[in-house]
């Protein structure tokens, strides 16, 4: 890590009062002067970056500035199982996003075919729904692009583009079952209140199955960890696809219309499409023939405690190795490790289950380990019976990696 | 009422109205400038909808793939350049990855 001074960095982030407010919270004031500009070199060309503090959020780095994208540096994972919502990674399409809104003036549309149109305020949700907490995992369609082989363009991603975190909220499907939903219904299409910089430009406009959407986990919620949602992060209400990568996930999510079509718009049918092959993979450098949407997490594990090339001190010849695994929503069955390039594994100890939509936390310690590099590598079996390959299969969107991560490091007297 | 009357006046004046107001630090990537005309386009058009990291960050790209992206930019978001100032663009954008020596 490369550390340089500037001098322009300066940001505050507040809780604005209302027009009847007595409430005037400084939510989180980082210093106004002059801070010194953090670089972090990942482990891939081109791969510098800055760690900027952003309004409700510790530093992150930043993948692009407008719209802001932002991803949490890898060693926020071995510090807390649930991602603490300053650290939650950040993600837009459009440069025009909003950076005010009125929590009362936010309203949520319910329309299209539906017999009841509603016109939903945050109170009004809670009111009149059913509240639920879920632990779920949020992760970039893209995380890990960057490590693509060959490389390929788009948001340049390390692996820090998920989180997990506690939401609250009410089920989706409970809003539209008030709304009545209409016969021959086919999908749903939503959107949030983020906007292109131009009007010419597609909108950022996602569609959902409507059996999907009616199901029982898919939410629409306020908060994140206990706290409103962070500005960034879609405050005040955002849709929760748990299972599914975060494009579905809607920020400041406005308007939902039940259709009786497929929505062709253009960020439902050209983004976020993976080949339509067994693996999603196609020989390296090659063009998609058959695309479909990308949708379902797949199954990773990481190891958090050890830094890729990094030294580290043997003591009793004993290393202890931690780190994370999730699927789509089945659960973790198992998590094991291979100090040998994968030729034997050893079954890792699974720690709390705090939900299947979750971050399930493992341990393992080698004994009996020499000095010198050691190949470390995680591999997570889901109760679906889903485990990860040994090879990325290779996707033009560089979509969806869930490799055996590897981590060799090299370990000293 | 007139007690309904105050009894909703004082309630609309204590009732907490919650909102979120943040401020974006600055862009500090820039475009490198240089006698490419495509130069000019990308500090013209493509900083309308995207700061220059967007372009910046990206792996080293072939000709041919960032003639597929500012296409893409083109076609699919509506970018108001024609097919000329995009391909020049493209060229800006390869050279400033691969600096003739």
């Amino acid at each position: 890590m490369q550390k340089n001074e500037h001098s322009f960095l300066s940001r505050r982030a507040l809780l604005k009062e209302g027009f009847a407010s007595a409430v005037s919270v400084s939510l989180l004031t980082l210093p106004s002067k002059a801070i010194a500009l953090n670089l972090i070199n990942q482990d891939f060309e081109n791969g510098t970056r800055e760690l900027v503090p952003y309004p409700q959020k510790h530093p992150l780095l930043r993948i692009t500035t407008r719209p802001v994208h932002l991803e949490t540096p890898f060693s926020y994972f071995d510090q807390s199982l649930v991602t603490p919502n300053k650290a939650v990674f950040v993600r837009y399409h459009h440069a025009n996003h909003p950076l005010h809104i009125e929590e009362s003036a936010h309203i949520l549309s319910i329309k299209g075919n539906v017999s009841r149109p509603l016109e939903l305020s945050l109170e009004e949700l809670k009111k009149r729904f059913n509240r639920i907490s879920l632990n779920v995992v949020l992760q970039c369609a893209g995380n890990g692009r960057a490590l693509s082989f060959p490389r390929v363009p788009g948001a340049q991603l390390g692996n820090g583009s998920m989180a997990c975190f506690t939401v609250t909220g009410v089920r989706l499907a409970d809003v539209l079952k008030a709304a009545g939903v209409g016969a021959n219904a086919k999908q749903i299409k939503y959107r949030g209140r983020d906007e292109p910089a131009l009007p010419v430009t597609p909108a950022f406009i996602r569609s959902l199955e409507i059996e999907k959407a009616l199901s029982d986990d898919v939410l629409i919620v306020w908060a994140m960890n206990g706290e409103p949602l962070p500005m960034l992060n879609g405050f005040p209400i955002r849709l929760v696809v748990p299972g599914y990568f975060a494009p579905y996930w809607m920020k400041h999510l406005s308007e939902i219309e039940v259709i009786n079509h497929e929505f062709d718009g253009w960020f439902a049918k050209e983004a976020y499409m993976v080949p339509d092959t067994v693996d999603n993979g196609i020989a390296p450098g090659t063009e998609t023939k058959n695309k479909i949407p990308l949708k379902k997490l797949k199954i990773r594990s990481f190891i958090t405690n050890l830094e890729n090339g990094s030294k580290i001190k043997l003591q009793n010849g004993e290393l202890t190795i931690r780190g994370i695994a999730f699927d789509s929503g089945s659960g973790i069955r198992a998590v094991d490790l291979s100090a040998n390039g994968g030729k034997n594994w050893t079954s890792a100890k699974l720690g709390k289950n705090i939900g299947n939509y979750a971050f399930r936390p493992w341990t393992i310690t080698l004994s009996h380990l020499k000095n010198g590099p050691l190949q470390l590598m995680a591999r997570a079996t889901a109760n679906s019976g889903e485990t990860q390959p040994i090879v990325q299969p290779w996707n033009p969107g560089g979509y969806a990696r869930n490799v055996i991560e590897v981590v060799n490091v090299t370990l000293t007297p | 009422m007139k007690t309904l009357f105050f009894a909703l006046l004082i309630l609309l004046c204590t009732r907490t109205v919650f909102a979120q107001e943040i401020k974006l630090p600055a862009e500090t990537v820039m475009y490198p400038a240089n006698t490419h005309p495509g130069y000019v386009t990308a500090l013209q058009k493509c900083l309308i909808c995207h700061s220059a990291d967007y372009a910046l960050y990206q792996p080293n790209l072939s000709k041919a793939a960032w003639n597929k992206i500012t296409e893409k930019m083109r076609l699919s978001f509506k970018a108001p350049i024609t097919q000329e100032e995009a391909s020049q663009v493209a060229a800006y954008l390869f050279e400033t990855q691969h600096p003739k020596k």
